[in-house]
Order: structure tokens, then C-alpha cells, then sequence
């Protein structure tokens, strides 16, 4: 019984300092909200959003009730949120919206294809422009 | 209609390189300074052509334009798709350097035939009309035979990407088809010294 007791207390205190991490987006902006208890708030927490292979996107400290906001660029995430004295925890977060941040790299890679292409036709006029200049001699 | 870089067996790129650098040699010596510029602008149409797809049920075809190009630019074409084919390789990955030679074997051939197609004299101007959709239409339709032929004759691996290949292109062939006829048209009615000039 004894044992059973102070097991009960360990398991009340482990429960009592694990840090829970909830999190839903809009496709937009990503929110995130830590506690450890119903009524005890993950408060000044550091948050960290991290994508593949742990690139970190962003960086955020958490309000007075645990929540903090960031920008939502990648479907798939993952949140780390570090607690004083070394708490801390993990989860893995995928989107179920169209996440705008994807809609920006898109932009950024027709932008970049865009470029290209300016820069193709570009060659492909200088090139003329030397057989020009090779048939006129 | 891009072959990538690593598909094909070496004596089917080195065969198709000589054809076509002994081709390209001889429209070189044939083109003359004042018609550069007219096969640059093919040049780049064909590559722009190449980025203009349509989507056709899962997959996507994009346009080839070997036809009006042939028709038009006769074996100066093969300058022009070269040329355009090379900085697709180089810019972005479409075929590559090594393929340079078979794809635009495989491109700039139909386009010669389109350009005895539409030297073909007709009077009536229905016959005429077909014969533009013609243009357009063998020309591709030739493209994508050589393509799956050059699949085919690296051994039967390739042999069902070779079928696969021919009959994805089936719609691009009615595509291009009407567009080279309209194409064509619309040149004669707004410029048809460029019909005559090159021939």
C-alpha cells in the first residue's frame, strides 16, 4: 500500500509538470497554446517551430497564457516548446488547411522560374546575336 | 518530348549527334545573315512553346510548334530547335546535352517534312487549309514516332513508355494541328512576305 502510495504521488507530480502543447492554424497563422495544468500556463515559455530535418523556422517566447503566434508557412511542423527547469516537449503538426506559407515558396519558385526564363531568352539571342556576328565576317 | 539524360544507350545519342550536327553544319553554311534574326524568334517560340502545357486527364503535354517552325524556317529549323532544345538542357533540365543530339534529331526532322508538306501546291482553299492543319499535325505526330521509336530501340524495357509516349501525344498532334492552321493564316493574311522570303 505504501508503494502504491508513493507511486500515486510520482505519477501526480510527473502528470503535474508535463508540459502539454496544443496547436491549430487557420492556414495563415499558426497558434500555439502550453500549459501544464487546466489553471497553470506555460508562461515566458521559448517555442520553437521547426521544419525538415529540424531547420528552424521560428522562434517565440509565449504570453502570460501560454500562447504564442506564428506566422504558418510549411503543412508540416514540428513544435518544441522549453519550459524553465528543463521542461520541455515536442509534437509533430500537420496542417489540414492550404497553408499560405506553401502558396509563398511557390510564388518564390515562379518568381525564380520567371528569371530563368528571361535569362534563356536572353541566351538564346546572344547566341544568334554571335552567329551574327560570325556569318557577317 | 524530351529524351533525359541517361535513358538511352550510348550508340543511339552518338548516332543521333552526328545526324544532326552534319544537318545543323549544312543549314548553318545555307543560312544567310539577314535570316538570323527570323530563326532566333522561332528559336525562342520553340522554347517558349515548351513551357505552355495542357493538361490532358492525369498527365500534362505541352506544346512542340515543329511544324509552323518547319514550315516556315525549312532546315534552318534544325538551328532553331537546337539551339532552344540546348538552353532547356542547360537552364532547366528539360533532355539534356548528352540527348541534345537524338532530341532534336527527333524534333527538327518532322519539322523538314512539314516544310515540303506545305510547299505542296493546292488551289483550292479548303485543300489549303488542310494542309496547314497538316503541317502541324504530321509534324508532331512524326516527333512523337521517333521518340517512341528511339524508347523502343533501347530495348524492351523501354517498350511500354515508348507506346505510353506515342499515345499521350495523340491529342498535342489535333492540337497543333489547328493551331499551326490558324498560325499559318494569320501570317498570310498580316505577313506573307515571311512565306516567301525564306523559301
Amino acid at each position: 500500500m505504501r508503494y502504491i502510495t508513493i507511486l500515486f504521488f510520482i505519477s501526480v507530480s510527473l502528470f503535474a509538470h508535463k508540459l502539454y502543447i496544443l496547436a491549430d492554424d487557420d492556414g495563415k497563422t499558426l497558434h500555439i497554446k502550453s500549459y501544464f495544468t487546466k489553471s497553470s500556463f506555460c508562461q515566458d515559455c521559448k517555442v520553437k517551430i521547426l521544419g525538415e530535418k529540424d531547420k528552424l523556422l521560428f522562434e517565440g517566447i509565449t504570453d502570460k497564457k501560454g500562447e504564442a503566434s506564428f506566422p504558418h508557412i510549411q503543412k508540416n511542423i514540428d513544435i518544441e516548446v522549453i519550459a524553465s527547469m528543463g521542461h520541455k516537449n515536442r509534437v509533430s503538426y500537420e496542417s489540414e488547411n492550404n497553408v499560405s506559407g506553401n502558396n509563398i515558396s511557390e510564388n518564390v519558385d515562379e518568381n525564380e522560374s520567371y528569371t530563368k526564363m528571361i535569362l534563356a531568352l536572353l541566351s538564346i539571342g546572344f547566341i544568334f546575336f554571335l552567329l551574327k556576328l560570325v556569318k557577317k565576317r | 518530348m524530351h529524351i533525359s539524360e541517361g535513358v538511352l544507350r550510348p550508340e543511339i545519342l552518338i548516332g543521333g549527334a552526328i545526324v544532326t550536327i552534319a544537318i545543323s553544319a549544312y543549314a548553318l553554311k545555307k543560312l544567310k545573315n539577314e535570316e538570323i534574326p527570323l530563326v532566333a524568334v522561332f528559336s525562342a517560340l520553340f522554347f517558349v512553346g515548351s513551357f505552355i502545357h495542357i493538361p490532358i486527364g492525369p498527365a500534362s503535354i505541352h506544346l512542340v510548334l515543329n511544324g509552323i517552325i518547319g514550315a516556315i524556317l525549312g532546315v534552318r529549323a534544325f538551328i532553331a530547335i537546337g539551339i532552344a532544345l540546348l538552353i532547356q538542357g542547360l537552364l532547366f533540365g528539360y533532355g539534356g546535352v548528352s540527348t541534345l543530339g537524338i532530341n532534336t534529331f527527333n524534333m527538327a526532322l518532322p519539322a523538314l517534312l512539314a516544310y515540303y508538306i506545305f510547299s505542296i501546291q493546292v488551289k483550292n482553299q479548303v485543300l489549303e487549309k488542310i494542309k496547314y492543319f497538316c503541317v502541324g499535325f504530321i509534324a508532331v505526330g512524326l516527333s512523337a514516332l521517333m521518340l517512341s521509336l528511339t524508347l523502343a530501340l533501347n530495348g524492351d524495357s523501354l517498350v511500354e513508355a515508348a507506346k505510353i509516349s506515342f499515345l499521350s501525344n495523340i491529342p498535342i498532334m489535333f492540337i497543333e494541328g489547328f493551331i499551326t492552321m490558324f498560325a499559318i493564316l494569320f501570317l498570310k493574311k498580316v505577313y506573307p512576305k515571311i512565306i516567301e522570303e525564306l523559301k
